[in-house]
């Protein structure tokens, strides 16, 4: 009983671990999309930035 | 029943493992969570600035296919490209022109030696002729002034031989009237020369010919 107690509980704390890993690879994954996330939205800003200026000269 | 066995102290190392295992586990969801949920606010940026620049192609899509009031864009480049064409045409044909006149203009250039060359022959002559010319007036003058000097001459002379003629005229008659016989000077004189005439007298005596 205390051998398979023993066993259950090393695999139980193995994939803990696994489990961790891969929330830990999961939040690096997003900050990294909410990083391009924040480039593209700083690029898109400075296009429709120059949409405006180039309107404000036509008109 | 088992629920009220206590667990032994090796057993509750490993719960209490487990317990922080999930705790750790529990944490870092949590973090993924926010990070997750904070990501929206990302997303919600991009979305915003997406949807500007999709009106912003909408709106330059619409200048360029319909214009905005004025001609579009397309009817415009179609314009400058129709007019682009025809200036090109007209550079070519320039071109063409400017061709013709660089050979035209080497042809009048090797005409324009040409005459040159004559010109001056033609002025060689020119200058020969008037040499000539003025030699020949030269000549002529002298020719005229000889022929003027001769007749002038030719005239004195004939002047002097009237002059004598009279004057041997008028002394004969003076003579035969002062005292001589006429009749026998004249039968003496007739018989010699026609186109001359010696008068003998005992002071005077005279020889004139006279050429017709």
């Amino acid at each position: 009983m205390d051998e398979s107690f023993l066993e259950e509980s090393e695999e139980l704390d193995e994939k803990m671990s696994q489990s961790s890993q891969n929330i830990k690879r999961a939040i690096e994954t997003v900050r990294t999309v909410r990083e391009e996330c924040r480039k593209t939205t700083t690029i898109i800003g400075d296009l429709n930035g120059k949409f405006k200026t180039s309107n404000a000269c036509s008109t | 029943m088992a629920s009220s066995k206590l667990p032994t102290p090796v057993q509750h190392n490993l719960l209490q493992k487990l317990t922080e295992g999930f705790e750790n586990n529990n944490k870092l969801t949590q973090t993924l969570i926010e990070e997750i949920v904070e990501s929206e606010a990302d997303f919600a940026s991009v979305k915003t600035e997406l949807h500007i620049l999709r009106d912003n192609v909408k709106s330059l899509s619409e200048i360029i296919r319909e214009g905005s009031g004025a001609a579009s864009i397309i009817t415009k480049i179609a314009l400058l490209e129709q007019r682009l064409s025809v200036i090109d045409k007209w550079v070519e044909k320039q071109e063409e022109k400017e061709k013709e006149n660089t050979e035209f203009k080497s042809v009048i250039d090797v005409g324009l030696v040409t005459i040159k060359t004559h010109l001056e022959e033609i002025k060689k002559h020119l200058e020969e002729i008037g040499e000539r010319h003025d030699q020949e007036d030269k000549e002529n003058q002298e020719l005229v002034f000889e022929k003027k000097k001769t007749k002038i001459s030719t005239t004195a002379e004939r002047h002097n031989a009237i002059m004598k003629i009279v004057t041997a005229v008028a002394i004969a008659v003076v003579g035969l009237i002062s005292g001589g016989s006429l009749a026998s000077f004249c039968g003496q004189n007739s018989a010699k020369q026609k186109d001359k005439i010696v008068i003998v007298q005992p002071q005077v005596s005279a020889s004139v010919s006279i050429t017709k």
